[in-house]
């Protein structure tokens, strides 16, 4: 039950920041992609 | 004396008032003589002669109405750079059929009228819809099917007592967290494909509308959990879903489904890798055309299109495969419940389904005898 509940959480607080990382922060997806492309790993 | 200088000055002042009033009078009375001329000429500004003039609008021309050059008095015309085009009777296809135009905006995609999607949108609107109802009917026709023919799958010799831990507390997070995830993006997707002509008629146009838009914010945040989850198993899970020399055997057999005889299997038998490989490789692609489509600006839009095709069609089968696993580990198979459940599993029903397994856990001390499992 715990690992159901811990799954549950985790899944929104994933989407919550996702939301946050793509939207709430101002930033355009063209931006966000580019910045993504931007990275060398 | 004094007198005769004072009105010497008056007049001097005098005279040069009268000089600017002159003036002054000759340029007003000028202009109202030229506006006189200019209205008795016709009621017209001439253009000058070297001005290039549009004729007037004729049949089978999409000019707007309107003047060619400014009256008198009158507001302006239209623009000397709007020349008349002529209309063609298969220009509105063309244009429906996405024809781009030139735009002098750096959003190129802005030169299209109608974006061309048209054959895209009857692709979804026909064969993915209808591939989905065959595929997600077929599924459920072929599991009560099952099901009545097998029932409820037994343990043999009935629950033990004893139980083995099947999964951790780690293993059972992340699949929760891939399966929370994966039932609402599925559930999210039908709406989006489906709700049109299912959900309106049953809810309404404002209710289904609230629901819709929900659902795709939903879809669209929640694919990075289910990208967690998937990762988190792969990382978890792929050592035990390598092929072995069981699978085979258990293929040939149809994993004991239809007999009653059980074929051996380590932790995962030959049907759960098939399903592991499904929610990586099928599930991997579903949320990476997903993350891509979230992007518009990056791709052109038949990429797009096919993305979204692709992205479609394979969450369905994915949709069909998740729908035949969870029944099997619920309602299809007594005590299969318990291994994504508590994590503990009777130890009967893991001799019974994975008895090299079972074999293996009991040689590390797994097995525990706490009761029955849950």
């Amino acid at each position: 039950m715990k690992a159901f509940l811990g799954g549950c959480v985790a899944a929104v607080l994933i989407a919550v920041v996702a939301a946050l990382v793509l939207g709430g922060l101002g930033m355009s997806s063209q931006e966000v992609f580019q910045a993504a492309q931007s990275v060398r790993l | 004396m004094k007198v005769g200088r004072m009105y010497s000055r008056l007049a001097g002042a005098v005279l040069l008032a009268s000089a600017f009033l002159l003036i002054g009078g000759v340029a007003e009375v000028g202009g109202i003589w030229a506006n006189q001329a200019v209205a008795q000429s016709g009621g017209s500004v001439r253009p000058p002669a070297d001005a290039k003039r549009w004729s007037p609008s004729k049949p089978g021309t999409i000019r707007p109405q309107g003047g060619d050059a400014q009256k008198f008095g009158k507001p302006g015309g239209q623009p000397k750079t709007l020349g008349p085009q002529k209309s063609r009777s298969g220009m509105w296809g063309d244009i429906r059929r996405g024809v781009q135009g030139k735009v002098s905006i750096p959003h190129q995609r802005a030169g299209y009228l109608i974006q061309p999607g048209q054959t895209w949108r009857t692709l979804r609107n026909t064969k993915v819809f209808n591939f989905g109802v065959w595929v997600l009917a077929g599924t459920l026709i072929v599991l009560f099917l099952f099901f009545v023919y097998r029932r409820r799958i037994p343990i043999d010799g009935g629950e033990s007592g004893k139980t083995v831990e099947r999964f951790n507390n780690l293993e059972r997070f992340a699949h929760w967290l891939t399966a929370v995830s994966f039932i609402i993006l599925g559930l999210s997707g039908l709406i989006m494909l489906y709700g049109k002509s299912v959900l309106i008629p049953i809810l309404g146009k404002s209710a289904f509308a609230s629901l819709a838009m929900i659902g795709k914010v939903a879809h669209n945040y929640l694919g990075f959990a289910f990208l967690v989850g998937i990762v988190l198993m792969l990382v978890l899970w792929i050592r035990h879903n390598l092929p072995d020399k069981y699978d085979l055997p258990w293929l040939m057999k149809g994993g004991g489904l239809l007999t009653k005889g059980h074929p051996a299997a380590k932790k995962f038998n030959a049907g759960q890798k098939m399903i592991f490989w499904s929610t990586v490789g099928i599930g991997g692609y579903i949320a990476y055309s997903g993350i891509l489509l979230l992007f518009p600006e990056a791709r052109s839009l038949a990429d797009l299109q096919s993305l979204q095709y692709w992205h479609a069609v394979l969450a369905l089968v994915m949709i069909a495969v998740i729908i035949a696993h969870i029944y099997i580990g619920s309602l299809g198979m007594k005590g299969a419940f318990q291994a994504m459940g508590s994590g503990q599993v009777d130890e009967n029903w893991a001799k019974q389904h994975h008895s090299v397994w079972a074999e293996e856990a009991a040689g590390k001390g797994k097995a525990s005898s706490g009761g029955a499992a849950e």
